[in-house]
Order: C-alpha cells, then structure tokens, then sequence
C-alpha cells in the first residue's frame, strides 16, 4: 500500500496550469518592469537612467500584445475567450482582470504615443510609399507638429506616466492576486504574492532593458547608465530573495497540516528542490549578486563591466522565471489530499509553445527599434524632472 | 373619452401601496407540513447522506457513475498487430484544436481516466514505527482494493462525490458564469458557456473537477447528482446503485424522508467546514482522518 495518496483526478496530469501559464505572470510583471525603467527618469528624477527610457517603454510596450496568449492558447476552448468579457462574472478574479488589463494597456499605449507622436509625424512627412502609409495610420494621420502641441504632447505624456506606472503595478499586483485567492491551494495564499511579483517584475524589467539594449541599441547603455542599473538589479534581486524565503521559513515554521508535504517539496530529491535551490537561490539569486559585487568592488569599467551586468540580467530573468515556476507549478504540486506531492514535468509541446510565446515580445521589441527611435529621448531630456 | 392623469402624489401614494403589498404579501413561511433541516440553505431541495459505516468499498457507485454520465476513461491503445476496432480521430492537430461543439464525446487514449465521484480506503495499521493511517483510492475504487499485508486495527470506506456547496468557490472564481448554482442549490456546469480555463478545478478544495478534453471538448466536468436523474424524482445513479444503503439521497422538504429524518435527528458531520465553502453532502462517523 502507497504511502502517499492522491486525489483520483490528480493521478494523471494533476496539474492543470503549466509550464506555458508561468509566462502569464512573467509577461505582466516585465510590463511593469519596463515602465519602471521608463519612469525613472522622468518621475523619480533619476538622471541615469534617461538614455534608457525609451528603452524601457520599448520593453513594456513589446510585452503587452502578448500577455493573453499563455492564458488562450491554455485554454480548454480558445474560441470561447471572449466569453469573459461577454458574461463575466465580477466575484472572479480572472473576469475582472480583462477589464483591469484593456485599460492598462490602453493608458500605455496612449502614454507611448505621446512620447513617440513627434518622431512618427516627422517620418510620415519623410517617408513614402507603405512605410509612408504605416507612419500616416500609427501618427493616426497627423503629421504636422507644433511646438505648441508638442508641449501638450509632452504634459499629457507626463500625466499618463503618472497614471501608468501605479496602474500597471495594480495589473501586476492583480495576478498575483489572481493566485493568490484560489481558496482550494493554501500553497498560494500569501499576501506577500502581489509585492513579490512587483520586485520580481523590476528584476525583469531591468534584466530585458539590458539584454535587448545590447542587442539592439549598444549605444544607449553608457558606463554611468549599466551602472545605476545594476544597483537597483542587485537591490531587486536581494529583495525578491528574501521575501520568498521568508515565505518558506514561515510556512515551515507555522506547521500546517500541509507543511510535511510542503516539506517533501523542498527535500533532496524533492521535486522543487532544482528550482528553488540551483536555479532560484543558486543562478537566479547567488550569482548575479557575485557577480555584480566584484563587478563593482573590482570598478570594472568599459565592456568588462558591460558583460557582468549582461550576466546579471540574463540570471535575473532566471530567478524571476524560477521564482514563477516555484509559485504556479510548485503550488499545484501539493495533492489536495495533503497526503502526498504530484510529478510535473513539461511535455515537449509545452516547452515548445512557451519558447514561441517568449520569442514574440523579443520579435514585437525588433518591429519598435525599427519604427520608432529609441535614441532620442527628447522628452525626457527636456522635462524638468523633479527630484525624488 | 375621459382622459385622466395621474399626477405625482397619486404615482407616489400608488407606488408606496404597491411595495407595501409586495412586502406583507411575501410568503415567508414553509407551506404547512412542510420542513427544513438545519445547516441548508434556505433554497436547497435535496440532500445527500453518506452513511460511512455501511460502505462496503464495492465500486458499484463508480462505475454506475461512469456508465450513467459517460464519465471520461482512458482506453488502453491496441496493439499494433490487431485490427482497427474503432474508427480513429481523423481530424488534423489543427481542426481538433480549433474545434468547439457538437462532437460526440468518446474516451480515447490520449484522454486519462477521470472521476465524479469516489469510494477512499482508511486503514489504521500497526507498524514497527507505531500506529499508521494508510489511503488509497487505486482507479477511485472501481476495481476494487489490493490485500493490505500489515496488521490491520480498523478499516472503513469514504465515499466522495462534488458537495454541491452553499457557498462554492468554484462558482465564485468561475470567470464566465458557466459554473452556477441551481435554484434548486444544485452546482452545474454550462458546457457551452465554459472556456476551461481551469480556474475552478484550482479553486475546489475537494478536488473534484476535472477538464474534459476528450476529442477537443475542454470544459470542466463534475458531479451533478445526476442532475438529469432527480429533477424526474429519481435517485442518482450512485445512489441507486449502492448495495448497502451507504449513499442515500432525499427530499429536504419531506418531514417523512428517511434521509430528511435521519438528519434532524442525528448528529451529521461535512468534510473540511474550515474551507467555507459550506459543503452539503453530510456524512455519518466521519473520522478525523477524511480530509
């Protein structure tokens, strides 16, 4: 006779959201993340940052056409989706979080319009042909800029800024939430979830600017401005770290009748044990914080200091995504018998699709380098920022 | 023609005479004869009574369940060498993605055995380690239970099907009201609402939903009580199936029904209150290990 029991339903293929809805929060928070980069300048006055605040927009903005895709193409059927908006019911989350995210994505996209109208009118005056057509449609056919309207421009920018950064830290917060309220798996109730999710979503934020500032735009990221990025990469790092560990020490500590299976989760051997102590603690957490750590006990300067913060980055991406992994994937791996722990591992359809819809913000980033240009921030440049 | 216009203070008066009728006029009492149980809501027509000492562990319950409700079973793939007995899914990967109603459903291979309802084995066994709970459920005790080789203190059956909650969460969570409560307090399922998310099987503490994804449906499925069964005044399959009477199901309204009797005159017990979800199905001798 088995020692541990499962639920009959749980005996196969128990867990019922995967590998590909770990990216749904993943995409959400890097939303933030990038809006975050972008506001820094321009709200919190911090001067370093302003080559990268495009970029950062840039990076928000290429997330948002791709937050839904996790959760539709999980769907049992896809076809029915809009069935949330057409009939929702308001005590579910999930219902709700379609009217919290068409409005987040409407304020930045409205804000990256302001911030970009400039550049596209001057390109639809330049351009012909389909380019020329595309710049008329996306300058939504006004391409006459005035100083005077370029001064509106730049207030109603400022003002959506405003608006958008708590309003996509709500949408952030709101997954979590998401998660968090499931009354049937205690592994998810915290109340720490939508704070966790912020950092972890900063970390992103910061981590993708770097990445695919490299890639795309080198020359933006100046010695002066990879350095205040990795300062706050080490601060989001160390922060994400020790919420969720206080997490774990809470749940161990408090002793619930669920906490011995939790246990068996992080045991040796044990089925978070990989995630959570190599990739989370060990490359997500321990690494890039060496890494910078000498990177700047060292003063490493130049390439040398580029390449460390590149690295950072590229880990933090790891803990942000193990740390999802670790929440969604770890939460369903409690039976809810409490009386045992089910097996995950993602099936090669799974990893497949989850590449794909991670390729995509990377292609939707290409697309706006290619439209708009992410070196001149003259609005930024321009705005008396006040200080923090 | 007289025409006559009725003017603001007679709209008011009118108005306020109407809500007062309305008011008094409302039956607030049973119809005589006619009693309720304690611990059900007021809109609850059934209940449901698990008699814990009487379960044999025999399956019956299960497989009544299954036949009765096409519940979803994977089918063992032939070997190769033997001739096609049934005709196989000829849609492309594509079209059986995209697919969304009309199609019969049918088990296959790919589709892994589910449940709506359950028979649990307990076992309190002697172990060198000292006295030991053991449980299992192999198939959901359909097929029956394999010797159990240590020394055996006590054992006893726990049937479980969905509770049909008073305040379920997985109508809660349910993002496009496709998962309701009847007003009968009968949780369903609208297969042609539901977008299976999965939302509600995260949300059930009982774990007793399931995505039925055979041959592209993708919507949640649970117990219904055999929904189709008592709104003709018949007993659910299980029920009827149930050799010793451990399943019993009755008329909440009926002072004379054995189940109604039995449980306003006995002490009754419901699986994890704590979650307060209000489970319904109410259980005898229900011991501390049943979670």
């Amino acid at each position: 006779m088995e020692t541990q029991f499962l639920f009959p339903n749980e005996v196969e293929k128990s867990v019922v959201w995967g590998l590909v809805i770990v990216l749904y929060p993943f995409m959400t928070s890097s939303i933030f993340g990038g809006m975050f980069v972008s506001a820094l300048p321009t709200l919190f006055g911090r001067k370093a940052f302003a080559p990268v605040a495009r970029l950062g927009l840039a990076v928000g903005l290429s997330f948002i056409p791709f937050v839904f895709l996790p959760i539709l193409l999980d769907l049992g059927q896809p076809a029915r989706a809009f069935n949330i908006m057409a009939t929702p019911r308001f005590s579910s989350p999930m219902a709700v979080f379609g009217f919290v995210f068409t409005f987040v994505a409407a304020v930045i996209a409205l804000h990256a319009w302001f911030i970009f109208r400039k550049d596209l009118a001057a390109r639809a005056r330049e351009r012909t042909g389909i380019m020329g057509l595309l710049y008329r449609i996306l300058a939504l056919g006004i391409v006459e800029v005035t100083p005077q309207a370029e001064r509106i421009d730049h207030g109603l920018a400022r003002f959506l800024k405003i608006v958008a950064l708590p309003a996509d830290a709500l949408l952030t917060g709101y997954v979590a939430f998401i998660f968090a309220t499931v009354p049937g798996n205690p592994g998810w109730n915290s109340t720490l979830r939508p704070v966790v999710l912020l950092l972890a979503g900063i970390v992103n934020g910061i981590s993708f600017t770097l990445l695919l500032g490299m890639i795309f735009r080198p020359a933006l990221l100046k010695d002066e401005t990879v350095r205040a990025l990795g300062k706050y990469l080490i601060a989001a790092i160390g922060a994400v770290a020790a919420l969720t560990i206080l997490e774990v020490v809470e749940t161990a500590y408090i002793e619930s009748y669920s906490a011995t299976v939790v246990e068996t989760l992080f045991a040796s051997g044990g089925p978070l044990t990989t995630m959570f102590f190599t990739v989370f603690l060990g490359l997500g957490t321990c690494v890039p914080l060496a890494v910078l750590a000498c990177a700047f006990a060292l003063r490493l300067r130049g390439p040398l200091f580029k390449l460390a913060a590149l690295a950072a980055g590229a880990c933090g991406i790891a803990q942000s995504f193990a740390l999802l992994w670790n929440i969604i994937i770890g939460g369903q791996l409690v039976s809810k018998s409490f009386r045992g722990v089910v097996a995950y591992a993602p099936e090669p359809r799974e990893i497949v699709l989850t590449l794909g819809i991670a390729a995509m913000p990377v292609i939707a980033f290409a697309v706006i380098n290619f439209l708009v240009p992410l070196v001149a921030p003259h609005e930024e440049e321009a705005a008396p920022a006040p200080q923090a | 023609m007289n025409e006559q216009r009725l003017g603001r203070r007679e709209f008011l008066a009118g108005s306020g005479l109407v809500f007062v009728g309305v008011v008094l006029g409302q039956d607030v009492t049973p119809p005589a004869g006619l009693v309720r149980c304690a611990g059900f809501p007021a809109y609850a027509r059934w209940a449901y009574l698990v008699d814990t000492t009487k379960c044999i562990g025999c399956g019956n319950c299960v497989r009544a369940c299954r036949a009765e409700n096409n519940v979803a079973k994977k089918v063992e793939e032939a070997p190769e060498s033997a001739s096609p007995a049934a005709p196989a899914d000829e849609r492309s990967a594509l079209s059986r993605y995209l697919y969304t109603e009309g199609h019969k459903a049918e088990n296959s291979a790919e589709q892994p055995t589910r449940f709506r309802t359950w028979v649990e084995r307990y076992v309190q066994v002697e172990t060198p380690q000292g006295i030991a709970v053991r449980v299992d459920s192999p198939e959901g005790g359909e097929h029956g239970y394999p010797p159990i080789a240590e020394k055996v203190l006590q054992g006893f059956f726990v049937p479980k099907l969905c509770n049909h909650c008073a305040h379920p969460s997985c109508v809660k969570v349910c993002p496009t009201s496709a998962t309701y409560t009847s007003p009968e307090g009968v949780v369903l399922v609208d297969d042609k609402r539901c977008v299976g998310c999965g939302y509600c099987i995260q949300a059930c503490p009982y774990g007793m939903r399931h995505l039925d994804r055979r041959f592209g449906r993708g919507v949640a499925e649970k117990c219904t009580w055999c929904y189709h069964r008592i709104t003709k005044g018949l007993k659910p399959a299980c029920v009827a199936a149930c050799p010793t009477g451990a399943r019993r199901f009755g008329v909440l309204a009926d002072p004379e029904d054995p189940v109604t009797a039995y449980i306003r005159t006995n002490r009754v017990y419901t699986i994890r209150p704590e979650t307060g979800n209000d489970p319904q199905v109410r259980y005898t001798q229900l011991a501390r290990e049943v979670l």
